[in-house]
């Protein structure tokens, strides 16, 4: 398996050149900004071949890191900077890609300015793919920490926040977290050097401050998933925002932190430790179950949104606890299904609702009107109350009846949570679907012609991952 | 640098109608041929009992003139802009230059009694003639006060460690205190003295309110040169001190340099949050920035030394920039210099918004930013010597100094306009693209630009 040109590396510059390329683009009255969001379309675009190249090249039976790239950095103190690449890495890396492209092309007309938003997506899509190439303690805190910066300022700038000092709360929040992380991983070095990734297990649980270490990493990462008592700046800042593409960017950054506990979790931990994470589950149960339940009863669509992204965020943590190589390893297919879901569900969901605002009228019954978004709507919410459409089928799945097996009455609350979860997208739709004289909409608002044939690729690309998840993939 | 003083200052006196573009003219000559003879002389000295070059000192005298000379181009333009003189303010820095030589080559407590006595002479003598409000005299009064009893401590101080080891001499003092001498409690006092007089100089807290006041209502170019061009001469001298000189005390010195750098980082972090003046909030950034500096020293150690000079770098190019930044803030001729007054900055001024958002998060130690590495470095050491109360300090400091920050993007990016903004100088953007590609390829591979410098810190701390 060779590694040409060193692609990962590749991967991440990529969107960063797009992004300089985007900071001189013209864009004038004429072309509305549309000059910035086709050039951050287009590098997305040529990353996601990239990827796709990727794939091919990698052993995909293989579950350990491949295509190991390693750099030199900082000679005092001795600090090298690996890139690395695994199925998990690279299927999460294409949903991101994916999910972002999706909240371009649908935010395209909702914003006048694209240019500084193409910008810092492009800067946050190039770290947060870092991110996940990342192979070594200092490069997976260098990006977990870097997504801080484009995400803050897109939140501020296009976020629609009248009092934008909620914002400097959130980001300091964030930033708390990250030292938090960044004072476990400098003792992680003081005691094992620049440890990769992937030998983390040598990190001793009883020696050399490793209940800290652990500890610290623990709540560093936990610090970014909307559990309690951590919930309160994600939803308070995720459920104000009305651009798909702010939310969908504001939403990967609990992703960041499940993608970490995958990476970085301990495959042993002792009986004192592990007996404790009877409360986290505890935690997280309750967490689902009651935000589910405002998810089902709260009127504001982005708020249903997150209530399902945070009871599927909180079940994947909790598979990840469950110390099963399996589930372990499954969860970059069912992420790869749960993001592209998510995010298609977004974009549709502020597609109808912003044509609710804009024309001041009910959208009761406007999927009987508009034939193509009823077709993409049906089918993404079908999909994502875990109809076997996608790979979330089979992988929630799995996860659920591990968790069912570790502990049943954790398990049924959990199923609980989802099935409420469901329920609200369901009644979101009959909703859309219940056809009443209020709504003013038509056919001429329906999704136009290009969207449809992209969300048509994306229900492909969904119903592909069913049959067989990497099928795009051609071995050599 | 001696000529350079002696040519120009009858010019700046004499003949006012020299423009700042020519006196620029004569800086960049006289800096090439310092900067020439420091390289190639760098462990020659004509007079080694009292000051001694080595290549440890003329690393930070390279970055130090190298500096200077990006500040007095930038500061020339503000001179064009405003139509002032400026030939008064190039003489006293370049005399401020020498004295910055001398002090971060010292071999002798003599030469800091002469040279630092000085320094605060030509500090004081900068306020009288480059003040922008009316009451000049008190506030340099009380400068001069201040400064006035900081010189007689040092002389005190030097005299009483003279009394016990009967030298001035740095290697003679280091060898007497080595043979196993036991020091007395009066060359205790000596020794802590002198340090108080350095840290006065270097503007930590609680010796800080000259700076502030300083920073608040001088004119750009003298904030600008006040906060960028001294801290490495300053850092270079603490270290040499220490090191060449003072070593039976490093572990005193250290105990005080922390207790100080932690009271700085605090009265830093905290005063900057409730500042809307622009000038008075980056001066408490700055005392915030030398506290972590001076407890990034803590054990002056190789590694010490290093983290030191490092963040010290990163922070001196990041108040370049912004500084950089505040020379293109203007409105209708007038350089603004409060918060309110830059509000949407950013959409009529977006790449130099841009910059300035870059050194905000550098400041605060973003990751991919360069101040990372400084903040790596100075906590990864504190981790190292298990210091776990200096870094909750550092991390409670850092989450105001964060937020001060964020006030300031937040003002520029999320506010909407309210000034009219007049066209900054191409100059500005030059010096800001410069400082961009150091800082980008510092960020890329910091090797390519420090393992050299590295390498001469560590083997010589």
């Amino acid at each position: 398996m060779s590694n040409p040109f060193a692609i990962l590396s590749l991967i991440i510059c990529i969107p960063f050149l797009g992004m300089l390329f985007t900071l001189v683009a013209k864009d004038s009255d004429e072309t509305k900004g549309n000059n910035s969001s086709n050039v951050a379309i287009f590098t997305i675009i040529a990353n996601l071949v990239l990827i796709w190249r990727v794939f091919m090249i990698i052993d995909e039976k293989r579950l350990k890191l491949q295509l190991f790239e390693k750099f030199d950095w900082l000679s005092i103190p001795d600090i090298n900077l690996v890139f690395a690449v695994d199925n998990i890495s690279l299927m999460i890396i294409l949903a991101v890609h994916l999910v972002i492209l999706m909240g371009i092309v649908f935010s395209r007309s909702l914003v006048e300015n694209q240019k500084s938003l193409m910008v810092f997506t492009l800067l946050f899509l190039s770290f947060s793919t870092g991110f996940f190439v990342s192979a070594d303690i200092f490069s997976f805190f260098i990006f977990f920490e870097a997504m801080l910066l484009p995400l803050f300022m897109i939140i501020g700038m296009y976020g629609g926040f009248k009092r934008p000092e909620r914002l400097s709360g959130f980001f300091l929040y964030n930033f708390i977290g990250s030292m938090i992380l960044f004072v476990s991983i400098l003792l992680i070095y003081k005691y094992y050097g620049s440890l990769r990734l992937d030998k983390t297990g040598k990190i001793l649980w009883n020696k050399n401050f490793g209940y800290y270490i652990w500890g610290g990493v623990a709540l560093g990462l936990l610090w970014r998933i909307p559990i309690w008592p951590f919930h309160y700046w994600i939803s308070s800042i995720t459920t104000r925002i009305h651009n798909p593409l702010v939310f969908i960017v504001t939403s990967v950054l609990p992703l960041s932190s499940i993608y970490g506990f995958v990476r970085f979790w301990p495959k042993y931990i002792p009986l004192e430790i592990s007996q404790h994470f009877i409360w986290l589950s505890v935690i997280g149960c309750v967490t689902m179950l009651f935000i589910s339940m405002i998810g089902f009863i709260n009127k504001d669509f982005q708020y249903k949104i997150f209530a399902f992204t945070t009871v599927y965020y909180i079940m994947y943590l909790l598979g990840i606890f469950t110390q099963n190589e399996l589930v372990r390893n499954n969860i970059g297919y069912v992420l790869f299904g749960f993001l592209v879901v998510f995010g298609a569900l977004e974009v549709l969901s502020a597609y109808i609702y912003n044509l609710e605002q804009d024309n001041d009228t009910s959208v009761s019954g406007f999927l009987c009107r508009a034939k193509r978004l009823s077709i993409a709507y049906t089918f993404i919410t079908i999909a994502a109350v875990g109809f076997p459409v996608s790979a979330m089928f089979t992988n929630n799945f799995l996860i659920i009846s591990e968790l069912l097996t570790a502990n049943i009455q954790m398990g049924v609350v959990l199923m609980l949570s989802s099935v409420i979860a469901s329920a609200t997208l369901i009644s979101e739709m009959f909703k859309l679907k219940n056809d009443t004289k209020e709504c003013q909409l038509g056919k001429i608002h329906d999704l136009s012609a290009g969207k449809f044939v992209f969300m048509m690729f994306i229900m492909f690309m969904l119903l592909m991952s069913f049959i067989r998840p990497l099928w795009f993939v051609i071995s050599e | 640098m001696l000529s350079f003083f002696a040519f120009i200052t009858p010019k700046a006196y004499l003949n006012k109608d020299i423009t700042a573009k020519s006196f620029f003219s004569y800086v960049q000559l006289f800096l090439l041929a310092t900067l020439a003879s420091t390289i190639i002389f760098y462990n020659k000295s004509p007079f080694p009992e009292l000051w001694q070059n080595t290549s440890f000192s003329t690393i930070f005298k390279i970055f130090t003139y190298l500096l200077a000379w990006a500040w007095f181009y930038l500061s020339s333009i503000w001179f064009l802009n405003k139509n002032r003189p400026s030939g008064y303010f190039y003489s006293i820095g370049f005399a401020l230059l020498l004295g910055f030589d001398i002090l971060a080559s010292a071999s002798s407590l003599l030469t800091l009694a002469v040279v630092i006595p000085y320094i605060c002479f030509f500090y004081y003598k900068l306020i009288l003639r480059h003040w922008d409000v009316e009451h000049v005299k008190l506030p340099a009064k009380n400068y001069a006060i201040c400064a006035t009893i900081f010189c007689a401590l040092l002389m005190l101080g030097i005299g009483l460690i003279y009394y016990q080891t009967g030298s001035f001499a740095y290697a003679d003092i280091k060898q007497y205190f080595n043979a196993k001498t036991i020091p007395t409690n009066m060359t205790f006092a000596g020794v802590m003295l002198i340090l108080s007089c350095i840290l006065f100089l270097m503007s930590a807290a609680p010796f800080h309110y000259w700076f502030v006041s300083f920073i608040a209502s001088g004119v750009l170019p003298v904030c600008g040169f006040i906060t960028i061009i001294p801290p490495l001469i300053y850092l270079c001298a603490l270290i040499n001190l220490t090191n060449e000189c003072f070593v039976y005390f490093s572990k005193y010195i250290s105990q005080i340099v922390t207790i100080f750098g932690i009271i700085s980082l605090i009265i830093g972090a905290l005063s900057s949050n409730r500042e809307t003046n622009l000038r008075r909030l980056f001066g408490y950034l700055n005392i915030y920035c030398i506290g972590f500096m001076l407890i990034g020293l803590m054990r002056f150690s190789d590694t010490s030394v290093i983290a030191s000079f490092a963040y010290t770098i990163i922070y001196v190019l990041s108040f370049s920039g912004i500084y950089t930044v505040f020379l293109g803030v203007k409105s209708r001729g007038d350089y603004l210099s409060n918060t309110d007054s830059i509000s949407g900055f950013y959409t009529v001024r977006p790449f130099m918004s841009a910059a300035l958002l870059i050194f905000m998060f550098s400041l605060i130690g973003l990751a991919p930013t360069l101040g990372f590495f400084g903040y790596l470095s100075i906590i990864n050491n504190l981790v190292e010597a298990a210091k776990w109360s200096e870094i909750a300090f550092i991390l409670f400091g850092l989450m105001f100094v964060a937020n001060t920050c964020l006030q300031i993007v937040r003002v520029i990016y999320f506010e909407s306009l309210v000034n009219k903004f007049d066209r900054p100088d191409k100059a500005i953007y030059i010096c800001l693209f410069v400082n961009a590609v150091v800082v980008f390829i510092s960020l890329i591979n910091p090797a390519w630009l420090l393992y050299d410098v590295l390498v001469i810190l560590g083997s010589i701390s």
